[in-house]
């Protein structure tokens, strides 16, 4: 299993942040930035549907009021008028978790590539020698693993990258979670736009700076992108049209 | 989302937090030196300890038991008026080899992964901040200091009046070794991180372009070099005629050290990190598959192995007929060099 992982997933990246270093004027910041960007864009037809689904959420959601109030004493009959209300829809609530379950992978993967790449004592530099394709990548090692204040392999000690993972974390879930009436789905949007962000923040305070980039870059995508389905993303459904 | 989508997802993330945990602690690397009836030897516990060499017994431990633990030493101990080690937290002590009491420290700006160098009264300690310091060996003041471009881990090498240096950043510096002023230097293809090797005028190392360099000893010319198939760390051993080298290819390669041509190549199971002995026609082997290989040094034909379940990535040590080396795990282990049957191993297994 180790053995797939490697070869799937963490030896492609690790060899992709070495490229991109050696083409981005050997800037490792650069590099994990644009292999993040790279990432994300590969992964968008499984990430787009739960960006969707956010939006489409919000346009649902009066009529998911309407409903609630309606068989407000008769739960079953509830939810199986919104199950019904969704699949006119055409809207999954299960795509809400399921692209996440596919990034997961992803994600900690890139987490390995980037410590494995910055390797600086002498047991991680043996380990990254068994990951690396060609000679000439090697040629690149030891990575440059300064970038403005920053050691990339250690912790941000002046703790700017953790505030803006949390601004930026704040700010791709709000921008992601519509507002709900009701009243149990409002409360764990709350402490989801409190807690995850905060969460994150403490966490990068002490990983690696690279690592802290990726997620600051990761969530700015993640924004940009929603920007831009919240702006072209309708339902315009014939039979919903009709349930207002 | 729904409630349950959010309930999955905290709990994935709870997953992702786990499964991308802040850094590990560093992981030691066992060094081992043999001197005077004495082994010294730093293994995976952050303490450098001296053991009887016939019976394994210890006879101090560093620091001692009830102090702060200090470390973890990752290189090898070097003995001269006293022992010194570098440590993780970038000072080299110099302690007492009977007693291991503590004499003097000296404090570089990064972590030591070298073994230091004594000649002479001085001691040549190498760190990750860059630079090689020449210090007095009784005081533990500095002498001079030299700044190279990158990380170096590895012992310096002496010859008279120079003194070699291999540098992560690709070179290898000859100084002079009263001044500390640069005489020559070399660049090779890819970081250096092994320490070099003399012998007739020429200096001979490993690189991380996979090559294994030959080059003058006075002006720093290149005159070979032999290409492995993955990064070359471990120290050369020259005998005779032969230059003796292990590879993270996985192999041991024996090559003319006057022209770098092939003799022989013999695979391991694993990468060879560190350097190899000789002792009366054997070459000795440790491998990242966890096997001491002893090897005829003239075919490469293997003459016995052992087997001892962690991996050996340091260079094993042959004194009195008999073989001593650490493993991964932090076991030090004396085997009979002509049949690979173990004598004692510390701690001692149960």
């Amino acid at each position: 299993m180790s053995q797939l992982w490697n070869l799937l997933l963490l030896q492609p990246m690790i060899n992709g942040l070495l490229f991109l270093y050696q083409l981005l004027w050997k800037n490792f910041a650069f590099s994990i930035a644009i292999l993040t960007v790279l990432v994300r864009l590969i992964t968008l037809p499984l990430t787009l549907p739960q960006q969707r689904s956010a939006k489409v959420m919000q346009e649902l959601e009066p009529k998911v009021a309407k409903i609630r109030k309606r068989y407000a004493k008769d739960r079953e009959r509830q939810t199986k008028e919104i199950m019904k209300l969704y699949k006119e829809a055409g809207y999954n609530p299960m795509t809400g978790c399921l692209p996440l379950l596919i990034q997961f992978p992803i994600i900690i993967a890139f987490y390995q590539a980037i410590y494995r790449t910055l390797a600086d004592n002498p047991l991680q530099m043996l380990s990254l020698a068994k990951y690396i394709y060609a000679p000439r990548l090697s040629q690149l090692i030891p990575l440059e693993s300064r970038f403005l204040w920053l050691n990339l392999a250690r912790p941000d000690p002046f703790y700017i990258l953790p505030i803006l993972v949390i601004v930026t974390t704040w700010l791709s879930q709000k921008i992601a979670t519509p507002p709900s009436t009701d009243p149990q789905t409002a409360s764990m949007n709350q402490m989801m736009q409190i807690y995850m962000p905060l969460m994150f923040g403490l966490l990068t305070m002490s990983w690696a700076s690279g690592l802290a980039i990726y997620f600051v870059v990761t969530n700015l995508v993640s924004i940009i992108i929603q920007y831009f389905v919240n702006k072209y993303t309708t339902l315009g459904h014939k039979k919903l049209r009709k349930r207002r | 989302m729904d409630i349950g989508s959010k309930k999955i997802t905290l709990i994935l993330i709870a997953v992702l937090l786990i499964a991308c945990r802040g850094r590990l602690p560093p992981e030691n690397w066992p060094g081992l030196t043999v001197s005077e009836g004495t082994i010294y030897v730093t293994p995976s516990d952050g303490k450098v300890y001296a053991l009887d060499m016939e019976t394994g017994e210890k006879i101090w431990e560093f620091p001692p038991e009830d102090e702060k633990e200090i470390g973890p030493f990752y290189s090898q101990p070097a003995v001269g008026h006293f022992v010194f080690v570098g440590s993780y937290d970038g000072k080299l002590y110099a302690l007492s080899a009977e007693t291991g009491e503590r004499k003097w420290t000296f404090p570089t700006k990064d972590r030591i992964f070298a073994s230091p160098m004594v000649e002479g009264g001085v001691i040549y300690v190498v760190s990750g901040d860059h630079r090689v310091y020449a210090i007095d060996a009784d005081t533990g003041e500095m002498i001079w200091v030299f700044e190279t471009g990158n990380w170096i881990w590895a012992t310096p090498l002496i010859n008279g009046e120079r003194l070699y240096v291999c540098s992560m950043d690709h070179k290898i510096y000859c100084l002079d070794r009263a001044t500390g002023k640069k005489i020559c230097d070399f660049t090779a293809d890819g970081a250096l991180a092994g320490k070099p090797a003399l012998a007739r005028n020429s200096i001979y190392f490993g690189s991380f372009d996979g090559k294994v360099y030959s080059v003058d000893a006075l002006n720093c010319e290149k005159i070979w070099d032999f290409k492995t198939g993955n990064w070359v760390w471990g120290e050369p051993l020259v005998v005779g005629d032969y230059l003796y080298i292990g590879s993270l290819d996985g192999r041991v390669y024996c090559l003319d050290l006057s022209n770098g041509e092939k003799i022989w190549d013999f695979k391991t199971g694993g990468m060879v990190r560190g350097g190899v002995a000789y002792y009366d026609g054997t070459i000795y082997a440790g491998s990242e598959d966890g096997k001491l290989y002893a090897l005829d040094a003239n075919t490469g034909r293997e003459k016995w192995t052992f087997f001892a379940e962690a991996s050996i990535f340091s260079k094993p040590v042959v004194a009195n007929d008999t073989i001593y080396f650490v493993s991964q795990d932090g076991r030090v282990r004396a085997l009979s060099a002509r049949s690979g049957e173990e004598i004692w191993a510390f701690p001692p297994i149960e």
